[in-house]
């Protein structure tokens, strides 16, 4: 699915997978962000086809504009519970958050799932276009990579190719102070081997490691790390 | 809050005012702030509509509708999305390609005559474009490009069409295309400097 990111901003995607790619940006952070950066150069790509436009098209646009109702703007947003967003930054601790992943044993409605899966799509977009990030790749024993983006106290990180944990079993991922010591980083949710979590509050100095545990979680990892990057 | 409505302030047009800030004075509704807006993407709406749809006429009918769309759903224009620029370049993009696909699709397609005539149309999407291409970052930009990620960028783009289309013209297989488009798009993103930050 994300390798269709491009053909999806340059249109050339049939009505079946467009909708499709449509549903899997709602869960990917990563391909919505990339879709956004295609659309800015395919936006420069229209600039350079610019013709002038009939002058009687001004008139006939303005004739419609006159007696066309405007859509309202999205209503405000409601005033919900504890702000994930405020209760994560607001946390001494490090949390990590998996993309589209319900937070906690609260039953959100669907649409704030949706604003969290924007406000989380907005954090990792942050991150990932920010030009003081740091970033470090590697690959994940087993198979695939995994890749670690860090700025300004956020941080996203990004499996790709993951195999499939055995069964009963998932990633979880872990945040290592520079002391060592190793705090849960919560599961690392995969959709056909990939998979992107966001982060905040992270020091510069931790790093971050991804085992295979019993698929509840464990409180400390019962195996060697896969892969740790920073 | 007045139950009386105060008089509406006289806006003077401000030359540097950007056209994200336009578009939030014409979601309140404020025709003087969408005639700039017009003013500015009036021609690329055109010019981009009658680069996918070639027949002036149709592209003059889909502007009409981008523009009107432009104006009713303006409140919904989320900056923190992307710039107005990308907004209304997609927005007619995809309006513009849904015209040209329902037309293909009423049309009952010859095969032997359409792989003709689709490497005419290609060709004349590429010397149309190439005739375009005159300003200097952009067209830098595609040259950096292989031939063959310039080929199937800008036949999806500028000709509308689908990557299994562009497959079929090119005679390559899928995969093939979808990774040159996308390695394509990375490169122009990446010339061009335009990160969702920009
Ligand atoms: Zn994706």
């Amino acid at each position: 699915m994300h390798d269709l990111s491009a053909a999806y901003a340059l249109n050339a995607l049939d009505e079946v997978e467009r909708r499709r790619f449509e549903r899997h940006l709602d869960d990917c952070p990563a391909c919505t962000v990339e879709v956004r950066e295609f659309a800015e150069a395919a936006a420069s790509l229209a600039e350079r086809v610019a013709e002038p436009a009939p002058g009687a098209l001004r008139e006939r646009v303005m004739a419609d504009v006159a007696r066309t109702r405007q859509v309202p703007s999205r209503p405000a947003r409601s005033v919900r519970g504890p702000s994930w967003r405020r209760a994560l930054t607001g946390a001494a601790a490090v949390l990590l958050v998996t993309a589209g992943a319900a937070l906690g044993t609260v039953a959100w409605q669907q649409h704030q799932a949706a604003e969290q899966a924007q406000e989380l799509a907005d954090g990792m977009a942050r991150v990932l276009t920010s030009p003081e990030r740091v970033e470090a790749r590697h690959t994940v024993a087993g198979g695939g990579t995994a890749t670690m983006v860090m700025a300004e106290g956020d941080a996203v990180l990004s499996a790709a190719g993951i195999p499939a944990a055995p069964h009963g079993h998932g990633y979880q991922m872990w945040v290592i102070a520079a002391d060592g010591s190793m705090q849960s980083g919560g599961m690392l949710k995969l959709a056909d081997g990939d998979g992107s979590a966001f982060m905040t509050g992270v020091s510069p100095d931790v790093s971050l490691a991804l085992t295979i545990e019993p698929e509840g979680g464990s409180d400390q990892p019962t195996t060697e790390p896969l892969v740790q990057l920073g | 809050m007045v139950g009386r409505r105060e008089a509406a302030p006289v806006v003077v047009p401000d030359p540097a005012e950007t056209t994200e800030a336009l578009l939030g004075r014409v979601g309140r509704g404020d025709e003087a702030a969408f005639e700039l807006v017009y003013a500015r993407v009036a021609d690329v709406v055109f010019g981009l509509a009658r680069s996918v749809l070639r027949d002036p006429h149709q592209a003059e009918e889909v502007a009409q509708e981008v523009l009107l769309e432009v104006w009713r759903s303006a409140a919904r224009f989320d900056e923190a999305r992307g710039s107005a620029r990308a907004w209304i370049a997609t927005l007619t993009h995809r309006r513009a390609v849904d015209r040209v696909r329902s037309s293909q699709a009423a049309r009952n397609r010859d095969n032997a005559v359409a792989s003709r005539s689709n490497e005419r149309e290609y060709d004349e999407v590429v010397e149309k474009v190439e005739r375009r291409l005159e300003a200097e970052r952009v067209r830098h930009c595609l040259d950096g490009l292989t031939p063959r990620q310039r080929d199937t960028v800008t036949l999806a783009y500028y000709g509308g069409r689908s990557y299994t289309d562009v497959a079929d013209v090119l005679k390559l297989p899928l995969g093939t295309v979808k990774t040159r488009m996308r390695d394509g798009l990375i490169r122009l993103r990446d010339c061009l400097g335009v990160g969702s930050d920009a």
